[in-house]
C-alpha cells in the first residue's frame, strides 16, 4: 500500500511541483492549497507524515504543528516544516520546540526533500526508481497533466498583467530621476535592468506590443551605457515616446489612471 | 559533451522573478526536472558545489555578473569539473550565439519561452550534444 503524504502549501507551482515529484516516487500526496482549519483535516486524511508550509492561510503552520503534537491520536505522525532560508534559523528552533521531526529551507530541494521523507517513513519504491505510469494511463496522465500547466500558466500571467501598470510607473519614476542626474549612472542601469526584464518576460507571457517597445528603449539605454550619460539628451525624446506607448498600452493605461489617482 | 548523462539537475540562473516563475514551471511542474533557482552568477558560484547540476542555463544581461562572465567564473571553480550550460537569449543578441559557443556553451534557447516546449527543447540540445 503506498504511504500517503499530506502536503499543506498555498503556493500553487510549489505544491504542485512537490506532489508531482513524490508521486513519481509512488508515494501518494495529498495536496491542501488553501490552508486548513484545524486538525480534523488532518485526520481525515489519515497521513502518514505531513509537509507543511508555515505561513498560510487559516491555520498558520506553527498551529498545525503545536496542533497535531498535542493530539494524542496524531502526535505520531511525523511533521517536515518548510520555511524560507532567511527565516530558517529562528523557526528552526521554535519547531523543534514543537516536537517537529524535521525542518527543509525554501526554495526547496527536492532530492534533499525526498531523503527526509525516506528516513522518517521509508521509501514505497527503492530511492531513485521512478514509478512508471500505469499501461494505458499515459496518454491520460500527460494531457491531464497538460492542462495541470497551462491552468498555472495563465494564472502567472494574470499576475503578470496585474503587475504591469506598478512596472511602467517604476520606469517613469526612475526616468524622472535621470533627467534630473540623480545619481545618474546607478538609475540608467537600474532602467535597463527593469526594461530587459518587460523585454523577456513580455514576450513569454504574450503582451508582444510591450516586449517591442521596451526592447527598443533597452536598444537606446545600452547605447547611452556604452557612450556616456551625457547622450541622454540625443535620445531623449525616443525613449520618451516609447515610455508613452508602454503606458497607453490597453492593458496598462486604464489601470494606471487609477493608482495615480489613489495616489 | 554531456556523455550519454541522464538530465535530471538544472540550475537556472536569472534575475528576472517573472521568467523565474516561468521556467519552474516548465521545467519543475511540467518537465519533471529537480530545478535550483539562482538570481545572480554569484549565487550560482556559491550553490553549484552542493547542488551538483548536470546542466546550467543562464540568462545573458543579468546586473553584477552577466551570463559570460558567470560561465567563466563557474569554469574556475577548483574541484569542479565544467557543467554543460545553455545560454538564455532574446533574438536581438542572436548574433553572439558562436560567442557562447566558443565560451563552451552546448546551446543557446531563444526567449519567449514557452513553458509547455521548455523541458523538450533543453532534452532536443541535450541529446545533440550528447551525440555530438
Amino acid at each position: 500500500m503506498k504511504k500517503n503524504i499530506l502536503v499543506i502549501e498555498d503556493e500553487a507551482i510549489l505544491g504542485e511541483s512537490i506532489r508531482r515529484f513524490l508521486k513519481q516516487h509512488n508515494y501518494k500526496v495529498t495536496l491542501i492549497s488553501e490552508g486548513i482549519n484545524g486538525v480534523e483535516d488532518i485526520r481525515k486524511e489519515n497521513p502518514d507524515l505531513i509537509l507543511t508550509d508555515l505561513l498560510l492561510p487559516r491555520l498558520h503552520g506553527f498551529d498545525i504543528c503545536r496542533s497535531v503534537k498535542e493530539d494524542s491520536q496524531l502526535k505520531e505522525i511525523p511533521l517536515i516544516v518548510m520555511t524560507a532560508v532567511y527565516k530558517g534559523s529562528i523557526h528552526k528552533s521554535e519547531t523543534k520546540n514543537l516536537g517537529v521531526e524535521d525542518f527543509i529551507e525554501k526554495p526547496l530541494d527536492l532530492d534533499v526533500l525526498l531523503k527526509k521523507i525516506v528516513k522518517l517513513i521509508g521509501p514505497t519504491t527503492p530511492v531513485g526508481v521512478k514509478a512508471p505510469p500505469e499501461e494505458g494511463k499515459k496518454k491520460e496522465v500527460e494531457t491531464r497533466e497538460d492542462g495541470v500547466v497551462q491552468k498555472q500558466f495563465q494564472d502567472l500571467k494574470g499576475d503578470y498583467v496585474q503587475q504591469l501598470p506598478g512596472k511602467i510607473m517604476e520606469l517613469e519614476r526612475i526616468w524622472e530621476r535621470i533627467q534630473r542626474r540623480q545619481n545618474t549612472m546607478e538609475h540608467l542601469l537600474e532602467l535597463r535592468r527593469l526594461v530587459h526584464s518587460l523585454t523577456g518576460s513580455g514576450t513569454s507571457f504574450g503582451v508582444k506590443e510591450i516586449s517591442e517597445n521596451a526592447r527598443r528603449m533597452e536598444l537606446l539605454l545600452d547605447m547611452i551605457v556604452a557612450e556616456g550619460e551625457e547622450t541622454i539628451g540625443n535620445r531623449k525624446d525616443k525613449i520618451d515616446v516609447l515610455l508613452d506607448m508602454l503606458r497607453h498600452h490597453p492593458l496598462v493605461s486604464t489601470e494606471m489612471e487609477i493608482m495615480r489617482n489613489r495616489d | 559533451m554531456t556523455n550519454g548523462m541522464i538530465l535530471k539537475r538544472i540550475m537556472y540562473v536569472d534575475d528576472d522573478p517573472d521568467l523565474q516563475n516561468l521556467v519552474r514551471l516548465g521545467l519543475e511542474t511540467r518537465g519533471g526536472f529537480t530545478v535550483k533557482i539562482c538570481d545572480s552568477g554569484k549565487q550560482a558560484i556559491e550553490e553549484i558545489k552542493d547542488f551538483q547540476p548536470d546542466l546550467v542555463i543562464l540568462d545573458v544581461v543579468m546586473p553584477g555578473m552577466s551570463g559570460p562572465k558567470t560561465l567563466e567564473a563557474l569554469q574556475n571553480i577548483p574541484g569542479i569539473p565544467p557543467v554543460p550550460t545553455i545560454f538564455l537569449t532574446s533574438k536581438t543578441r542572436r548574433q553572439e550565439m558562436d560567442l557562447y559557443k566558443r565560451l563552451g556553451a552546448i546551446g543557446v534557447i531563444d526567449k519567449p519561452l514557452n513553458p509547455m516546449k521548455l523541458a523538450e527543447q533543453l532534452k532536443e540540445i541535450w541529446e545533440r550534444s550528447s551525440g555530438s
